[in-house]
């Protein structure tokens, strides 16, 4: 028989911005951990094995994973240390869920760092994605290649501007809702339509802002979750894909390699219409337009019809398919913590334990992260009852 | 004295790097003191890359064929920046996903000629797939930053 994975526990700190924090990361690691192996009924000890998920640079050093060195020194255990960008976190839930279904192990921890929270400009390290001679003399930095897909999208399908504060309007008013959520002041799209233009078409209030905090969850066999845990969220299917590292080679028509990793994610969950049999869904959006082109590239409408999907409110509260729920990255945004974060939100509207943002009874879920230089990664994975 | 109950404290690193560019690049880098955009070409597919590769990523073929191209292209997207960024030019600035000739790949460069009175309606003023053309500087050294930007074809 196959063998399934599935998420027993979820552990988060409240997030909050970088320059208030006052946690250590130690701290945060303790109080993630201890919150997921709480709510899994576990202890350290029953760790088998624990991946480390974060990205070299925001710490001035190759070695991120020491802030978690303890669950792998002291307990005898393997530390697998993923990086893929912004998107290590669904990388890392990746590789739990692999060696879980390979039958290597029982119970796997994945950790989400927060990434952010100790660079005292953080563009200064998001800039060195970009290639250094061809490409970062010109001034790009994240938000940019932002832009460029979604300059893009607004010639291709003559979307008005107001849609891109609509969106973001969308998640702040979530994240308020949130008692997890950085963001949580829920300005409408008139304020956000008169934030400072940043990279256009891309307003302050549309982009992320850097936050502090952490995430932990808990995976584990068909056999140990089945005794731990009423409510075990399966992994009925998740991959990965890989686009190539310069930002030109892109044609900024939409989220392409989404879209085919979407394809193959579906198909292995036997997900014939997204839109009908996906109940929630938290799509990786740092930029809050990402979520439109998002709605495209998963299959939940035509390309250009995605304004119509928000217009009419399916994505928004009591819609048909509510999507960020959270907030989105767009309101928290803790480096590799808010790759994981998409896959522990919604593992907890799936429980059930989605506290202040609830969906109605959902039992299918999506999960995406995004990440390296301008999506360079994306991972893509259902989640159901 | 008040006892602060947190503490954070500041460290700061240099690090240097030097890359070899290789056979490709540097070719290519070269060419540009001679104010020529050069492209290499795929044996298997066709395509042409600007700027140059050592191989075809698609088919795994190395790259041996060199074409010049006419140095025009066209605006694929674009981004105008208003926010200063540490060590990133002064804003506003255009930076452009430009197609050189009929090129399979973009290159990542500044669009410059234009009116910048009115920061606003500087997005208004350029169209996906208007052509651009290179503006050279006039010491070159071999590098992206021999072209100062493209401007508008008149």
């Amino acid at each position: 028989m196959e063998k399934k994975a599935a998420i027993i526990g979820v552990g988060m700190t409240k997030f909050t911005s970088c320059r208030r924090e006052t946690r250590s990361r130690a701290e945060l690691a303790f109080a993630a951990v201890k919150d997921a192996l709480t709510s899994a009924k576990l202890e350290l000890k029953d760790i088998d094995a624990s991946v480390y998920t974060s990205v070299d640079g925001f710490e001035a050093t190759v070695r991120p994973a020491r802030t978690l060195e303890a669950l792998g020194q002291v307990l005898n255990i393997p530390l697998i240390d993923v990086n893929t960008g912004g998107s290590a976190g669904g990388s890392g839930i990746k590789e739990a869920v692999h060696l879980i279904e390979a039958g290597i192990y029982d119970i796997v921890l994945v950790y989400g760092s927060p990434t952010f929270n100790s660079v005292v400009d953080n563009q200064q390290v998001l800039n060195t994605a970009s290639p250094p001679i061809f490409e970062k003399p010109f001034g790009i930095g994240a938000v940019h290649m932002g832009a460029f897909y979604l300059t893009r999208y607004m010639r291709d399908y003559d979307l008005p501007e107001e849609s891109w504060a609509d969106v973001a309007a969308k998640n702040h008013r979530a994240a308020a809702r949130n008692p997890y959520a950085h963001l949580r002041k829920g300005p409408t799209s008139a304020e956000i339509l008169a934030s400072p233009m940043i990279a256009s078409p891309i307003r302050l209030l549309e982009c992320c802002p850097t936050s502090s905090g952490a995430v932990a969850m808990i995976f584990a066999s068909e056999k140990r979750a089945k005794e731990l845990c009423d409510t075990p969220v399966w992994v009925r299917a998740m991959s990965s894909i890989t686009d190539t590292f310069l930002s030109g080679f892109k044609s900024y028509q939409g989220f392409d390699k989404l879209k085919i990793l979407a394809q193959k994610v579906m198909k292995a969950a036997g997900i014939k219409n997204p839109l009908k049999e996906i109940d929630v869904a938290e799509l990786f959006n740092p930029f809050a337009g990402f979520e439109l082109l998002e709605y495209e590239a998963v299959g939940f409408c035509k390309e250009g019809e995605a304004r119509r999907l928000l217009d009419d409110g399916v994505t928004d509260v009591g819609g048909k398919l509510p999507v960020n729920m959270s907030g989105g990255v767009v309101c928290t945004n803790s480096g590799i913590s808010a790759s994981v974060i998409r896959h522990a939100e919604v593992a907890l509207q799936l429980m059930g334990k989605a506290e202040g943002r609830q969906v109605k009874s959902p039992s299918v879920g999506l999960a995406h992260s995004w990440g390296g230089n301008d999506g360079q990664f994306h991972t893509l994975a259902v989640l159901t009852l | 004295m008040e006892t602060p109950s947190f503490m954070s404290k500041q460290y700061n690193m240099h690090l240097d790097f030097s890359l070899a560019l290789g056979a490709s690049f540097t070719k290519w880098m070269q060419a540009l003191k001679e104010k020529k955009i050069l492209g290499n070409t795929c044996p298997k597919c066709k395509r042409v890359f600007v700027p140059a590769k050592p191989f075809c990523e698609i088919c795994f073929e190395e790259l041996k064929d060199w074409v010049e191209t006419d140095g025009t292209g066209v605006v694929e997207s674009f981004t105008v920046t208003y926010q200063k960024f540490r060590n990133c030019p002064e804003p506003p600035y255009v930076v452009g996903i430009i197609r050189i000739g009929n090129a399979g790949t973009c290159m990542t460069h500044w669009i410059g000629g234009l009116d910048y009175k009115h920061p606003d309606e500087i997005p208004e003023k350029i169209k996906i797939g208007m052509k651009v053309e290179p503006v050279w500087k006039e010491e070159r050294v071999g590098d992206p930053l021999d072209i100062l930007y493209f401007k508008p074809v008149a």
